[in-house]
C-alpha cells in the first residue's frame, strides 16, 4: 500500500534489504534491470544505451545536447508504469528522482561504512583489497557527478530522503524491520489520489515519448484516462509560390494528418479514453 | 580595381546580417522581413525612397500574380483533371509504368502552375490507381513530390527564383540581357529526367513500402458516423415488376433502411438524381442506393434484384469529385421550421437528397419526409456538390446552415477552352514578342478574368501575399547590395581567399552554396542573397555571370531532403513516410540535382 525506493551506494547491502522488506511486506521487488529491460523492450531501445545513461555522469557533448535526458525519460515512464501498480519496492538508482514526490512514496538510502563495503566486496568478489575500494570509489563519485549534473543536488544531502538508515550499528535485519513499519504508517500509505496521480503521470509520459518522433511536443497531460496533448508549430517552405488557397489545404493537411498519426498510436494504450490535440498552425516561412 | 570599404557597405552588410539572422531564427515570418527591408533601407539611406518600394511593381512579382492566375484558371476550369484522368488510364497496372507517367506529367505540369497545385492534383487520383492496382502508395508519391519540385525549374516561371532572376542581372549599374522562357529549359528536363530515372531504377532502395492512408475525405467520415451508411451501392432490377410500381410502393426505407439516391433508364437513357417515392421503377432500371452492406445485400435477396460489385452507370457521376454528403443545419429564422421536407418541396427546389435527419441524440431515417421540422435539426444531404454550392451561396437569410465543409468545388468546365486560348495567349507573348514578362503573362490572366474563368476576387483570392512581399521587400537589399558596391567587394574579398577558380569551379561552388543556402533560409532569400554575389565572383573570374545567376536560380530548387517543404508536406501522410525516409531519398536526389545541373551547365551551355 506504499512505494518505497530504496538508493544506496554500491555494497551497501542495499539489495538484499529491498528484497527482505518486499518479502515481508508481500510487496514487488524490482531493481534497475527489470526496469531497464522493460524501457527496452517498450520503446525499442539498446539496453546498454538505456543503463550508460543511468549510470554515466553526460559528457559535455551530451550535456549540450541534453542527450541523456531522453534516455532518462524512457526509464521514468517504465518505471511509472510499474510503480502506477502500487505495492512496490524499487532498489536501484534515482529512484528517487525518476519517481514524482507523493506521500505514498517512501524515499530511503541506504548507506554502510566504507570498511564494511570493502569487504563485502572483497568477499562476495573474492578480489583484492584495492580493487575493492579502487570500484567503490569510481562509482561513488559517478554517480555524485551524475546526479550533480542531472539534477543538480548532492547525492548525500539527507533532505532528499525521507529516512536515511546506516547499516552499522544498526543490522540489515534491523533496517528492515525499520522500512517495513514506517511503510505502513498511516501518512505513507497510498491512497485513490497517489495512484491516480501516478496513472496519469505514467499515461502522460509514454505518450510524449512515443508522439515526439511526429511533432515537436510542447506539453502532455493525462487525466483519469483522457490525454491532452499541446504541439509546437510546424514549419512550411516552399520553393515556388502557392496561392493562399493550397496554403491553407497544405496546413489543414499537415494538422490532420498529425493528429491522426499522434491518435493511432496513443489510442492502443488501452487505458486512454479520450485524446484532445491541440497543434498550433503549422506555419509559412 | 581595388575596392575599399565605405560606411555605406558596413551598414549594408549590417542589414544583410540582421536579415539572414531573421531568416534562420525565424523570430518573424520571411515576408515580415520583406517589409522590414523596405522600411529600413530608405530610413538608413542605402536606397532612395522611392525604390524602396520598387520591388513591389517589378517584373518579378507582377509576373508571379499573373502565373498565379492564369495557374488557377487553368485549375479552376477542371483542365489539369482532364490532363490527369488519361494518364492514369495510360499507365495500366505497371508500377514502373505508372511512375514515370503520374510523375513526368505531374513535374511538367508543375513547370507551368504553383508545385503544391500539381501534387495536389495527383495525389488523390495515385492513391486511387495505387489501392487498385495493389502497389504501396509511398513508391509513387514522393517521386511524384520530387518531380513537382523540380518541375519548377522547367520554365522561367515555374519556380519564384528563376522569376526573380531577370530582376537581378545587373553588373555594375548595366542590366545583362534577359533570360527567356525556356532558356533553362534543357536543364530543367534532364533534371526531371535523371530524378525520374534514378526512382526507376533506384527507387526500390530510396523508397520506404509503407502503404500509405488514404485521405477519406468528409463524405466517408459521415457515412461513418451515421452508422447505417457504409456505401454507395448500384443494383439492377432484374425481375417483372407490377407496371406503375413506384418507389413508395416498394417501401425501402422503411423495410431495408437504405435511400435511393439515383435511378437510371437504360431504355430512355434518362438519369434522375433527386428520387421521389412516386418515380416508378421497371425491370432493367439501375439504382443507386445508399445503405448498409447487408441491408442492400438482403434487399436485392428479397426482390431478386442484383446488386453491382462497384459503381457502374453512376461511377462518374457519383464519384467524390461530382457528388457527396454534408450536413445541414436548420436555421433559427429557418423558413423550413414547422413544415416537413415534403411541404416545403425541398428536394425539388435544392435537388438535393434528405438521407436523415439528426434531432438531438437520435437519428431518423425513416419517415423523414414527413417529419416537421424544428429549429437546430441536423440533416443529412447527398447530392452533386454544385447543388450544393447553390444552397450554400442562397441570399440571407438562409434555410439552412452548414455543419461540414463542402468537400466539392465547382468546376468551370465550360470555360476550359477559354481558358486553355489565354494560356496559349499568354506563352505566345512571351516567346513570340519582347513584351515584358509580367506584360505578356497579365494580358492572359486579365484575358480569363474578362471572359469569367474567374472573377477579379477568386483571381485576388489566389495570389500569394507572402511571396510578394518578400520579392518586393529583398528587391530594394538586392539594389543596395549591388549599389553600394558591396557584392562587389565581398566577390572579391573571396576571390582573393579562393585564388582564381576556373569557371566550373566557381560553379560548383555556386551550386553547392545555393542548395545548402535554400535549405536553411527560403529560397527566393538564397536568391536575393547570392545572385548579386555570383554574378560579380562570376565577372571577375571572366565566366559568364548569366550562367551564375541561373546556376544560383535552379539550385535554389534543390530541396528535398527536409519534410517541411510544402508538397513534401503534402504527401508525407498519404504516402506514410517518416521524416528519415526524406533525408534517405533526399540527400541522393540532392546530389544527382547538383551534378547533373553542373553537367548541363558543361555541355550543354559550353561553360568549361
Amino acid at each position: 500500500m506504499a512505494i518505497i525506493t530504496i538508493s544506496r551506494g554500491c555494497f551497501s547491502h542495499g539489495k538484499e534489504i529491498a528484497e527482505r522488506v518486499a518479502k515481508r511486506l508481500g510487496y514487488r521487488c524490482i531493481g534497475r534491470e527489470t526496469v531497464l529491460t522493460e524501457a527496452s523492450k517498450f520503446f525499442n531501445v539498446e539496453e546498454l544505451t538505456l543503463a550508460k545513461s543511468l549510470h554515466n555522469a553526460p559528457s559535455i557533448l551530451e550535456r549540450m545536447r541534453g542527450g541523456k535526458k531522453k534516455y532518462l525519460d524512457y526509464i521514468k515512464a517504465s518505471l511509472l508504469e510499474l510503480a502506477k501498480e502500487d505495492n512496490l519496492v524499487y532498489h536501484g538508482h534515482a529512484g528517487h528522482f525518476l519517481l514524482p514526490n507523493l506521500k505514498n512514496i517512501l524515499k530511503v538510502r541506504i548507506i554502510a561504512d566504507l570498511e564494511e563495503r570493502i569487504r563485502f566486496f572483497m568477499e562476495s568478489r573474492q578480489r583484492s583489497r584495492e580493487l575493492a575500494k579502487g570500484f567503490i570509489k569510481q562509482e561513488d563519485s559517478e554517480r555524485e557527478r551524475w546526479t550533480r549534473y542531472l539534477y543538480g543536488v548532492d547525492i548525500s544531502d539527507p533532505t532528499l530522503y525521507d529516512l536515511v538508515v546506516h547499516i552499522a550499528k544498526l543490522r540489515i535485519e534491523d533496517a528492515v524491520e525499520l522500512i517495513a513499519n514506517t511503510a505502513l504508517f498511516e501518512n505513507v500509505r497510498s491512497t485513490e489520489k497517489e495512484l491516480s496521480i501516478l496513472k496519469d503521470e505514467a499515461l502522460a509520459m509514454k505518450t510524449k515519448l512515443m508522439i515526439e518522433g511526429i511533432c515537436g511536443v510542447e506539453e502532455v497531460r493525462a487525466n483519469n484516462g483522457i490525454v491532452y496533448i499541446k504541439c509546437k508549430s510546424q514549419r512550411v517552405k516552399k520553393t515556388t509560390f502557392s496561392s493562399s488557397e493550397y496554403q491553407k489545404r497544405v496546413i489543414e493537411s499537415i494538422k490532420d494528418d498529425t493528429i491522426r498519426s499522434i491518435e493511432e498510436i496513443v489510442y492502443k494504450f488501452p487505458e486512454v479514453k479520450e485524446v484532445i490535440c491541440e497543434i498550433e498552425d503549422p506555419y509559412y516561412v | 580595381m581595388q575596392a575599399h570599404l565605405t560606411t555605406d557597405m558596413i551598414i549594408t552588410l549590417i542589414v544583410l546580417g540582421f536579415a539572414i539572422f531573421l531568416f534562420v531564427s525565424e523570430w518573424v515570418r520571411v515576408d515580415v522581413v520583406g517589409i522590414m527591408m523596405m522600411v529600413i533601407l530608405p530610413i538608413l539611406g542605402l536606397v532612395d525612397g522611392k525604390d524602396a518600394f520598387l520591388g513591389l511593381s517589378s517584373n518579378a512579382v507582377c509576373s508571379i500574380m499573373a502565373v498565379i492566375i492564369i495557374g488557377a484558371g487553368l485549375d479552376k476550369t477542371g483542365i489539369m483533371n482532364r490532363v490527369a484522368g488519361p494518364i492514369v488510364k495510360i499507365a495500366g497496372n505497371s508500377e514502373k509504368r505508372l511512375l514515370l507517367l503520374i510523375s513526368g506529367t505531374a513535374g511538367v505540369i508543375s513547370g507551368m502552375m504553383q508545385n503544391i497545385a500539381a501534387a495536389a492534383l495527383f495525389t488523390p487520383v495515385t492513391l486511387r490507381i495505387c489501392k487498385r492496382i495493389g502497389i504501396p502508395a509511398s513508391r509513387i508519391l514522393m517521386p511524384m513530390g520530387f518531380c513537382c519540385i523540380t518541375g519548377g525549374t522547367l520554365t522561367l516561371v515555374g519556380a519564384s527564383p528563376t522569376i526573380l532572376l531577370n530582376d537581378l542581372l545587373v553588373v555594375g549599374g548595366k542590366k545583362l540581357e534577359p533570360f527567356g522562357l525556356f532558356t533553362q529549359t534543357p536543364i530543367g528536363l534532364t533534371l526531371l529526367f535523371s530524378i525520374l530515372l534514378t526512382f526507376m531504377f533506384f527507387g526500390k532502395y530510396l523508397l520506404p513500402s509503407a502503404s500509405g492512408v488514404e485521405d477519406k475525405g468528409i463524405t466517408a467520415d459521415l457515412m461513418q458516423e451515421y452508422k447505417l451508411l457504409e456505401n454507395v451501392f448500384e443494383v439492377e432490377v432484374l425481375n417483372d415488376l407490377k407496371k406503375g410500381t413506384t418507389l413508395a410502393d416498394l417501401m425501402l426505407k422503411e423495410r431495408f433502411l437504405v435511400t435511393v439516391v439515383g435511378i437510371f433508364r437504360p431504355s430512355s437513357g434518362e438519369r434522375i438524381y433527386t428520387v421521389k417515392g412516386s418515380d416508378k421503377i421497371q425491370p432493367g432500371d439501375h439504382l443507386a442506393i445508399i445503405g448498409g452492406k447487408r441491408n442492400v445485400i438482403s434487399m436485392a435477396k428479397e426482390l431478386g434484384w442484383k446488386v453491382k460489385p462497384s459503381l457502374d452507370v453512376f461511377a462518374e457521376s457519383l464519384s467524390r469529385m461530382n457528388a457527396g454528403m454534408a450536413e445541414v443545419i436548420v436555421s433559427p429564422r429557418s423558413e423550413l421550421i414547422g413544415k416537413t421536407l415534403k411541404e416545403s418541396k425541398f428536394k425539388e427546389l435544392f435537388g438535393l437528397n434528405p438521407i436523415a435527419i439528426l434531432r438531438g441524440n437520435k437519428v431518423i431515417f425513416t419517415t423523414i419526409s414527413y417529419i416537421p421540422l424544428q429549429r437546430g435539426d441536423t440533416i443529412l444531404l447527398q447530392g452533386p456538390w454544385e447543388k450544393f454550392h447553390l444552397l450554400k451561396n442562397m441570399p440571407q437569410p438562409r434555410i439552412v446552415s452548414f455543419a461540414t465543409p463542402l468537400e466539392g468545388e465547382i468546376m468551370k468546365t465550360h470555360k476550359a477552352k477559354l481558358a486553355l486560348i489565354w494560356f496559349a495567349v499568354a506563352i505566345s507573348l512571351v516567346i513570340f514578342t519582347k513584351l515584358r514578362l509580367a506584360v505578356a503573362l497579365m494580358a492572359g490572366a486579365l484575358g480569363m478574368i474578362i471572359t469569367g474563368v474567374l472573377t477579379i476576387d477568386e483571381a485576388y483570392r489566389s495570389i500569394d501575399w507572402m511571396t510578394v512581399f518578400l520579392l518586393g521587400g529583398l528587391i530594394p537589399l538586392g539594389i543596395a547590395f549591388e549599389r553600394t558596391g558591396t557584392a562587389a567587394y565581398i566577390a572579391q574579398k573571396v576571390l582573393s581567399i579562393v585564388g582564381k577558380p576556373s569557371p566550373m569551379m566557381l560553379l560548383t561552388l555556386v551550386g553547392i552554396l545555393t542548395s545548402f543556402f535554400t535549405l536553411v533560409i527560403s529560397n527566393v532569400g538564397a536568391t536575393i542573397l547570392l545572385v548579386p554575389l555570383c554574378i560579380n565572383m562570376a565577372v571577375m573570374a571572366g565566366t559568364d555571370p548569366r550562367m551564375a545567376a541561373l546556376v544560383v536560380g535552379i539550385s535554389a530548387s534543390n530541396s528535398f531532403i527536409l519534410p517541411t517543404h510544402q508538397v513534401n508536406a503534402f504527401v508525407m501522410r498519404p504516402g506514410g513516410y517518416r521524416a528519415k525516409d526524406y533525408m534517405k531519398a533526399g540527400i541522393v536526389v540532392t546530389i544527382i540535382f547538383l551534378t547533373v545541373e553542373l553537367l548541363m551547365i558543361h555541355f550543354f551551355y559550353g561553360v568549361k
